[in-house]
């Protein structure tokens, strides 16, 4: 091999090595998703899922907040499960909702099937987090029309 | 005797070649990192600009001018700032030759931002974490608990500063419903309605 050629092609390993460590410093010094490696790397850290998702997600949490789910307290993991795979709730950002609405809401959904039938997702008409208290079908059930929020 | 003038010779073009890259390489890092240049020589962040002017971060705790490299760029010149400098100087170019004139994502732009905000930079002027940054008065007992977290007496915290302290220096209209940017939001919007009384 000509030694120029030789002195090009450990120019170009250099140059592949040299961009390579770049970006792989990088990521270590400034890992790219903070709160994603907070559920890896913190098992006990990660038990108070909203002081994060206030800030990275701030309007599910909100929403969620706001809704009955929020106001009755019921919290990330009855839906989401828990980040370790723990427990009997598989840890998802959009949970299988047949199989987890049902878990509390089965008389009302069988009653609803049997009403209108199936196949629909839950979701369809009822978003999760974004159910409010004072949405019309809360409203509804109001004692008077004289409170007004 | 040829030969060893030679080396010496050659030490001293490279020794003249090095003070030169470093004495160019220095002058770019700081012609690139004026406020004038993020703001306006290439006008993206001429409203992240104007933003920063109504933050609690327009100044310092002496009272001078807070540029965009205080915070977006690790202090110093190490590792640290040469990876940073040399990953969104890449970037900011690419965004502009390749997609300038295009709408901002903001949403998008916090993540990178705040990903690369040091938290060294934070602590040169906020040394003490249980007083501001003149050190006159303490914070709050719910800051205190939460910096005792930050500084792991009191079990952990993984997030970085701008992990809990967001919109510091730039409020885009999607944050400005939150509570904690209420004065924030209220000096931009006299600020617009001042404007537009004009």
């Amino acid at each position: 091999m000509p030694s120029n050629m030789k002195t090009a092609g450990v120019a170009l390993a250099l140059i592949l090595i040299g961009i390579g460590g770049f970006f792989l410093y990088l990521d270590k010094a400034f890992p790219e998703v903070r709160c994603e490696a907070a559920h890896l790397a913190a098992p006990e850290g990660y038990e108070d899922c909203l002081s994060c998702h206030v800030k990275v997600t701030a309007q599910v949490t909100q929403d969620w907040q706001e809704s009955k789910h929020g106001v009755m307290l019921v919290k990330c993991v009855v839906c989401h499960g828990e980040p370790d795979g723990k427990g009997s709730i598989p840890f998802a950002a959009h949970p299988d909702q047949n199989m987890i609405c049902s878990r509390c809401h089965d008389p009302a959904m069988q009653r609803m099937t049997a009403k209108f039938g199936g196949g629909l997702d839950c979701g369809t008409c009822h978003p999760r987090h974004q159910t409010p208290m004072h949405a019309d079908a809360y409203q509804k059930t109001a004692a008077s029309g004289k409170t007004s929020f | 005797m040829p030969e060893k003038k030679n080396t010496y010779r050659r030490a001293v073009i490279a020794a003249v070649a090095l003070a030169l890259f470093c004495g160019v390489s220095y002058a770019l890092l700081s012609a690139t990192s004026t406020m004038s240049f993020c703001s306006s020589a290439c006008h993206e962040m001429e409203e992240q600009a104007a933003e920063l002017r109504f933050s609690s971060h327009a100044r310092d705790k002496d009272g001078g001018d807070i540029s965009c490299v205080r915070c977006h760029i690790p202090a110093g010149f190490g590792p640290r700032y040469m990876a940073v400098k040399t990953y969104s100087g890449l970037k900011d170019l690419y965004m502009h030759l390749f997609r300038g004139g295009a709408p901002l994502l903001r949403a998008d732009m916090q993540k990178t931002a705040r990903r690369f905000i040091d938290d060294g930079n934070c602590r040169l002027c906020h040394d003490d974490l249980y007083r501001d940054a003149r050190g006159e008065q303490a914070i709050t007992a719910l800051g205190r608990i939460a910096h005792d977290a930050y500084l792991g007496k009191n079990g952990q915290a993984s997030s970085k500063c701008v992990g809990c302290h967001i919109n510091l220096a730039h409020l885009p209209e999607f944050d400005r419903r939150l509570e904690v940017n209420r004065l924030f939001a209220e000096r931009m919007q006299n600020n617009e309605e001042a404007h537009d009384a004009e």
